[in-house]
């Protein structure tokens, strides 16, 4: 347990950092998941697909707590993210940053304050100069030029908006990074900077990273593992090579549908290495 | 490697300054190191054979103490990880510091702030002016049949506004009137005319607190209902597609909620009236010994039509009042959430300051024509 929070590993392993096991989520009579398990191992990057619908997003929620499942367990690290108990749950909270859909900035601050938000509210010895020049450098890191710091967010792009809400998320640097349809609404450079910024942090800092997505060039771009949500529970999961060759007649149609076929040449033209299993590296 | 729980560094002397990590270098742990670290410099060479773990915060703390910012120390015993991270921290912190937003002070500031504030009023006007243009002018197109009217939409907007607000107006006018009677009795006991209460309760009731009351609770509660509902349509572009789709905003959603009020906040006043009255009637009978007999006998004598009428032509105004301002200000909204929040505030504050305004005109036009 301890000694997952002292290092950050910085190529994935096969050590698990979130465990599901028999997970069931339910609004009413509408079952999401039932009997859900998925690893996702440390210093990986999960892509999560489903069709609209599956219940994507909410999986997302009830991992990060805020929606508590019906039954079955999650841990994070090796800790119990059901935990009711408000200090265990402050200490797991720290663990992740999450990028919501369209960034989820506070509007009535500037991207800085926004990113200060976390560092003050919970690293309180942290000196104010010292608060400041580490906003500053999350806001680099999530490459966004430096005046973006004193802007608000109406006044930035879409693409903007989302590096902004990354480098909010890892002010407390976070091991595990949540992103919702981090390229959803970005035209295809900004798309395609975006998987390689996604790419970089999580390599240089050894962050684990799930990323629910729509997009196929994210996939197989950046993508380690795919998992695949479907008949309420994980169909698959593994190394794209293998979840392009699973039989469910929906993998088959995501897959070999004219959208899947051409990002995979694409990707074949560009990096032929890139779809083997992270492990070869 | 120790297992240090703490973050923690020594000093080493070994030709200039080394400085040697100890421990978890990680921003949950740091806590009571950055008072430590203040203010030193001048390290140029680090050793971090004992460091347990480095984080961004870390690495910026490590640089911190550098000699030289802009190029890396003589590094020795880190992890091939942690010297990544270092570099990688380096790079970025490069870029440079901006600088913050300057506050001006002084008079000339002062006189700017005054005028832009008092064009921004007389902007405001002019918009509201133009807009209740807009707003009568599609009303009569109303009329000649160019325009519809959307009484799905009226009718729940009467019950929105009008059915669903009466028991708050009639419990709250009743006990305003049950206070204004017993302020009454109170002050006109010493001049021993405490029967003159039945003319105060219901002259106030009938000519100003009904109306004046009624029309400061809708505002409150539709009139910022409209500006909220409208607003969040326009944050999202609910209002440009119902323009791409042919229609009018105004017919569609102005209108409607506009004739609602003109017919419900009259109903309204009227109950709220007739509450006021009671509560003013029960206290006086009830408690200053006033007998129902003459209570009644008293109300029938002194109180004449013309101050209900009074009371009552206001309300269509107050009703025209406050949907125009509430629907404009929720076309006002632009962009985010914050901007509803905004405009819904300024839509209620200018509804009841108009409110009260207007009903000060009138007191002094019927006070000199004599009603």
């Amino acid at each position: 347990m301890s000694e997952l929070a002292d290092q950050p590993g910085r190529e994935a392993s096969d050590e698990v950092m979130i465990r599901l096991r028999g997970v069931r989520n339910a609004f009413g009579d509408n079952v999401i998941h039932n009997q859900l398990d998925l690893d996702i191992r440390r210093g990986e990057i999960l892509g999560l697909i489903g069709g609209s619908g599956s219940g994507k997003s909410v999986l997302l929620k009830s991992i990060i707590g805020l929606l508590r499942p019906v039954a079955g367990q999650i841990e994070v690290g090796g800790m119990n993210a059901l935990a009711e108990d408000p200090k265990a749950r402050e200490a797991l909270e720290r663990r992740w940053g999450v990028m919501f859909q369209d960034g989820a900035l506070f509007t009535s601050l500037t991207v800085l304050e926004n990113v200060l938000v976390p560092i003050h509210e919970h690293q309180r010895e942290v000196p104010e100069a010292q608060a400041e020049r580490l906003a500053r450098l999350k806001i680099a890191l999530a490459a966004l030029p430096a005046d973006a710091g004193a802007k608000y967010p109406s006044e930035l792009s879409g693409g903007m908006r989302k590096r902004a809400a990354v480098a909010r998320a890892l002010a407390l640097d976070p091991q595990i990074l949540f992103f919702d349809e981090p390229t959803a609404g970005l035209d295809p450079i900004s798309a395609a900077e975006f998987d390689q910024l996604v790419l970089t942090l999580s390599r240089s800092l050894g962050l684990t990273v799930v990323v629910i997505t729509h997009d196929l060039d994210t996939l197989y771009t950046i993508c380690d593992r795919v998992a695949v949500l479907g008949q309420k529970r994980i169909l698959t999961v593994g190394p794209l090579a293998e979840v392009e060759a699973h039989p469910d007649p929906w993998i088959q149609q995501y897959f070999q549908g004219p959208r899947g076929r051409a990002a995979a040449q694409a990707q074949t033209r560009q990096a032929p290495d890139r779809n083997s299993p992270p492990q070869a590296h | 490697m120790t297992a240090a729980q703490q973050a923690d560094f020594a000093w080493v002397d070994r030709d200039g300054l080394c400085l040697r990590l100890q421990g978890p270098w990680q921003l949950s742990q740091l806590g009571p190191l950055w008072s430590r670290l203040q203010g030193r410099s001048g390290v140029d060479r680090v050793d971090g054979s004992a460091l347990a773990g480095l984080d961004t915060a870390g690495a910026m703390a490590v640089l911190e103490l550098l000699a030289s910012p802009d190029e890396l120390p003589e590094l020795s015993g880190f992890r091939e990880a942690d010297r990544a991270l270092l570099e990688l921290v380096q790079q970025r912190s490069q870029a440079a510091t901006p600088t913050r937003k300057r506050r001006t002070f002084g008079v000339l500031p002062l006189l700017a702030r005054v005028g832009a504030a008092v064009e921004r009023a007389w902007l405001q006007g002019r918009t509201l002016l133009g807009f209740i243009g807009l707003v009568l002018e599609t009303c009569a197109q109303l009329f000649t049949g160019r325009r519809r009217l959307r009484l799905t939409s009226a009718v729940h907007h009467m019950e929105q506004a009008g059915l669903d607000a009466v028991p708050i107006v009639c419990l709250l006018s009743f006990l305003v009137g049950a206070v204004v009677a017993y302020l009454g009795a109170t002050v006109l006991a010493d001049f021993g005319a405490q029967v003159f209460t039945v003319e105060l309760v219901n002259f106030s009731f009938l000519r100003e607190f009904g109306v004046l009351l009624t029309a400061i609770l809708v505002a409150g509660r539709s009139g910022s209902a409209f500006t909220a509902e409208i607003g969040a349509m326009k944050s999202g572009q609910e209002i440009d597609a119902i323009r791409t789709l042919g229609m009018d905003p105004i017919e569609l959603l102005v209108l409607p909620r506009m004739l609602a009020l003109l017919l419900m906040l009259p109903v309204l006043s009227f109950l709220a009236m007739l509450s006021g009255m009671l509560g003013g009637g029960l206290v006086g009978i009830l408690e200053l010994d006033i007998s129902p007999g003459l209570y009644l006998t008293r109300m029938q004598e002194t109180t004449e039509l013309r101050h209900l009428w009074v009371g009552l032509i206001k309300a269509p105004v107050f009703a025209f009042l406050i949907a125009v301002v509430g629907c404009l200000e929720g076309l006002k909204v632009a962009g985010s959430a914050a901007s509803v929040g905004t405009h819904t505030t300024s839509s209620v504050v200018q509804t009841i300051f108009l409110v009260i305004l207007v009903d000060a005109l009138f007191a002094i036009f019927f006070m000199k024509v004599g009603l």
